[in-house]
């Protein structure tokens, strides 16, 4: 059965209602963090070591840490522009226990001090915005929000602002920019968010799958939460699975499960008759594995040795009848469309390396766009404003390396070879 | 604030520590190469140029967003910044038409002197070029997107400075491009410097588009005459006629801007606009004649009217005319004055670099002749008028018979005039005047006078030698140091004009 925290919850049928929250133990963290103090909440959020769930996995409590104690309005943003391609996680937690989410986020205003909240959810997330907005009003009703929590004295306004669809807005410094109703471009960092963020302010942003889980850490202390799973990725995880297996959809597990455990077990394996061929281990921005490099196990390190990235947990599985050329330039595009266009390399880098795949793809290709390829993805890599020119380059440039032999097919044959097995 | 000690490329230098590493070696004349950078304007670090090596940090950083700290030590030309650079280089041309020949700005483009001096030698782009066609942002300025670097100064200038925004960026990724707010456009009084903060040749001011290459143009340092305001410019000047104005850097006055009406004020320096032959009177027609025997009848004339005479003296004339000026009337014993009234403005809802008072140097005139009177209260039969006139101007019904000393001949001026000397161009003097806050600013020439144009100093050393004057000055250096009598907190000396002429020789 489900041993995971997050996931255990949403199984409970009409949970997103307030009054089935509180009667499966909801807002009881609440009760327990407004008795604290800020600062120990802090100390728990660090002990527990739960690191941000959003993709970078910066620890949440450091975070929080380096909010300056000046007389500046504090914001707290949750970042539910969740845009990485193969992830839907966030989804389920908003659409499926919002008052988990709004709980955490209390708990954590409450930390930092903060008494407005933002949630930022993408324009896509029709539905989330509603059930959010439905939660809050719920949550205002009975007392959990609003003027006052709970009789502590404690304050906070939440907010819900969609985005207009931009995957860049999920990166903090363009949601911000996006959130003050402005083009969402990245911000040159430094100044971090934590001291220059909304509106010129000291601003924490989380994931909300972060948010979501520090509920759970004040009931059961962060000692317990840094129990689960390895010492330096602690805590449980939400996997979106996605792809060629027979059973896709978001499993929590422990930090250190093996992929290939929740591949074969868990979703029950590739398709019948096929082979797995490559696995993205953290959403498409992440270097992908490929099925030798498929045994590992799911945390910040183990994947960092192998040369990817766990990402924000979004699991695309491959089996032998893709085309990995036409997976890059798939990435290509989407990044090419996707990027601000405010810094060079990425904005003149994506759509040449897009129109590049796309000529090799259809049978064009030449012998040295193999090494330009790669000379345009170092050309990028390391060298933009944002975080986004690294999130196409890098895979793109391991979709070359490691299945170069692939792309040497499409250009000798002068055709895909994956065409008619699609 | 402090001073901290960083190293670039080996060398030691000092810098304040709110300075970034661009600013730092940009005090230091290291030349490092950037486009979005403008010392006016908020860092963007956007266009990735001008990437620097850190000792201790594993990435390169921008040099225009890094503050420095004690200690740091930098490097601007290891082989890890050149390859950086040169990628950068290589992404702005790939889609770059590359149509330098008939482009406005080759000659001093930025893009195109980066590419030599830090690009890759050729191409690896087989794909097609994106084209996003030609328009006009206002009617005063042109945009060619293609040639566009997006490193968004023109935005940034629009929306951070003049605060009326009106440009923006459309558009996403390699999509995006440069253009004008549909509704409002992009018009005022303040548009122009766009086309100069375009490192490119993206924006390009419709008055200069294909009138020369920079190449051909002599460049004199000079000041607007426009307004009181005194803008330090620079004046080109293709040939014998000026062609363009751009703004010189003066943190004191100008900064790095001018108004709209400054780029267009060469335009009064036309040749269509002036006279460049001496005339004389002769059967009440003005004929032409040999100059110096017109000069020659002129200074008969004033000995004989020399009793009757007034002076008036426009307020385009520089401190060194007016001082000379002074002294010539003084030695023929005249000492009645009169200015010429300058056109005063006050319609522009921006008052930023525009002044009211559309003059340079009214104030000069009044401080170096206290006892100037207006022109309208001229009592005296004969006249002797010196200095650029803009337009027509009003002659009192008591004056008979007028000297003019100037750059146009006025239609209704034309019965009274006895002698018409042309007087030397914008481009073609060099002086100081005073400006609105009592600031004595130099500007140089770029040419010698053109036709029989004098300049009005040449013209009256002539004058009063042929007449037998005594005189307490010979020259330009005489003049200078007569007016420390009338600035003293002027520092200037022959090495201010020197240095001045250096700039303005290319």
């Amino acid at each position: 059965m489900n041993e995971g925290l997050i996931s255990k919850l949403w199984e409970i049928d009409g949970i997103e209602k307030i009054d089935k929250y509180v009667a499966n133990g909801g807002y009881s963290a609440l009760k327990k963090a407004l008795g604290m103090k800020p600062e120990e909440i802090v100390e728990e959020v660090k002990t527990s070591g739960i690191r941000g769930r959003g993709g970078a996995g910066f620890p949440a409590g450091v975070k929080w840490g380096f909010i300056p104690k000046e007389k500046k309005p504090v914001y707290l943003v949750c970042n539910a522009d969740e845009g990485e391609p193969g992830t839907f996680k966030d989804r389920y937690i908003i659409e499926k226990v919002p008052h988990l989410l709004l709980e955490g986020i209390v708990i954590s205003s409450y930390a930092v001090r903060a008494n407005f909240a933002l949630i930022y959810i993408r324009w896509e997330y029709v539905n989330g915005a509603d059930i959010l907005k439905n939660a809050i009003r719920e949550a205002k009703e009975k007392g959990y929000l609003g003027k006052n929590i709970l009789g502590s004295g404690f304050d906070l306004e939440i907010v819900v602002h969609r985005g207009a669809g931009a995957y860049i807005c999920g990166e903090e410094t363009a949601l911000l920019e996006s959130a003050e109703g402005k083009r969402g471009n990245p911000r040159v960092k430094p100044p971090f968010p934590a001291s220059v963020g909304l509106y010129n302010s000291p601003t924490v942003i989380n994931n909300v799958e972060t948010l979501a889980s520090i509920p759970f850490i004040i009931e059961k202390g962060g000692k317990w939460f840094a129990g689960i799973g390895t010492p330096k990725s602690t805590g449980f995880k939400l996997f979106a699975v996605s792809g060629h297996v027979k059973k896709p959809g978001v499993y929590e597990k422990p930090m250190g499960y093996p992929l290939l455990k929740l591949i074969n077990e868990d979703c029950e394996g590739v398709r019948e008759g096929r082979k797995l061929k490559a696995v993205i281990p953290g959403g498409t921005s992440t270097p992908p594995l490929t099925a030798q490099e498929a045994d590992v196990t799911l945390d910040f390190e183990s994947l960092q040795e192998k040369g990817s990235m766990l990402g924000s947990g979004a699991i695309i599985v491959m089996d032998d009848s893709t085309c990995m050329v036409y997976v890059a330039k798939k990435l290509a595009d989407f990044y090419s469309h996707e990027s601000c266009g405010q810094c060079t390399p990425c904005r003149e880098g994506m759509p040449w390396l897009k129109e590049i795949l796309t000529r090799i793809e259809n049978g064009n290709g030449a012998e040295d766009d193999i090494p330009l390829l790669m000379d345009i993805c170092n050309g990028i890599l390391g060298r933009t404003l944002c975080p986004l020119g690294d999130a196409g380059a890098l895979p793109i440039l391991n979709y070359v390396k490691k299945f170069q032999d692939e792309f040497l097919r499409h250009i000798k044959e002068k055709r895909c070879p994956f065409r008619d097995k699609r | 604030m402090s001073r901290v000690k960083i190293k670039i490329d080996g060398r030691e230098i000092e810098a304040e520590d709110w300075m970034t590493i661009m600013q730092a070696a940009e005090s230091a004349g290291i030349e490092i190469p950037h486009f979005c950078y403008h010392p006016a304007l908020k860092v963007v670090a956007t266009c990735r140029l001008c990437v620097v090596k850190i000792e201790g940090i594993p990435k390169l950083q921008t040099a225009c967003s890094t503050k420095v700290s004690d200690g740091m030590v930098v490097w601007t030309e290891v082989e890890e910044v050149r390859r950086a650079r040169a990628d950068a280089l290589e992404f702005l041309l790939i889609n770059h038409p590359l149509d330098c020949p008939q482009c406005e700005k080759a000659g001093e483009c930025k893009l195109q002197d980066y590419a030599f001096k830090y690009g890759k030698p050729g191409s690896r782009f087989k794909e097609r070029k994106r084209d996003f066609g030609k328009r006009d942002i206002s009617s005063k300025i042109k945009i060619r997107p293609n040639r566009c670097v997006l490193c968004t100064r023109c935005v940034r200038y629009a929306q951070d400075l003049l605060k009326t925004g009106g440009l923006c960026v459309v558009e996403r990724g390699g999509k995006c491009y440069i253009t004008v707010y549909p509704e409002n456009g992009f018009e005022g009084d303040y548009t122009l410097n766009v086309t100069t903060l375009c490192p490119v040749g993206a924006l390009i001011s419709k008055d200069w588009a294909y009138k020369s290459r920079p190449v051909y143009l002599k460049v004199a340092s000079s000041i607007c005459p426009l307004c009181s305001m005194g803008c330090n410019v620079f004046l080109d000047v293709k040939g014998i006629e000026p062609v363009r104005v751009r703004p010189r850097k003066n943190l004191k006055v100008n900064y790095y801007w001018l108004c709209d009406y400054g780029y267009l004020s060469y335009k009064a320096f036309a040749l269509s606009e002036r006279e460049i032959y001496a005339l004389e009177k002769k059967n009440s027609t003005l004929v032409r004649g040999i100059q110096e025997k017109i000069i020659q009848n002129l200074c008969d004339f004033i000995k004989n009217h020399a009793q009757e005479m007034g002076i008036c003296l426009s307020p385009f004339l520089t401190n060194e005319e007016i001082i000379a000026i002074k002294e010539f009337g003084n030695a023929l014993g005249i000492n009645s004055f009169y200015f010429i009234q300058p056109e005063y403005l006050r319609e522009h809802e921006n008052l930023w670099l525009l002044k009211p008072e559309k003059a340079p140097n009214m104030n000069g005139l009044k401080k170096i002749i206290p006892s100037i009177k207006e022109f309208s209260s001229a009592g005296e039969k004969v006249l002797a008028l010196f200095g650029w006139l803009m337009k027509n101007v009003s002659i009192p019904s008591g004056v008979e018979k007028i000297i003019l000393v100037s750059n146009r001949l006025p239609e209704n001026l034309k019965e009274k005039v006895e002698f018409f000397i042309p007087e030397a161009g914008w481009a073609e003097k060099e002086g100081s005047w005073t400006n609105f806050e009592g600031r004595v600013q130099w500007f140089t020439y770029a040419i010698e006078p053109v036709g029989e144009s004098i300049r009005i100093i040449d013209f009256i050393l002539f004058v009063s030698k042929n007449l037998g004057l005594n005189f307490k000055f010979s020259s330009m250096e005489n003049l200078i140091y007569l007016l420390k009598g009338y600035f003293p907190q002027v520092e200037l000396e022959r090495e201010v004009m020197n240095s001045l002429r250096k700039v303005g020789v290319r």
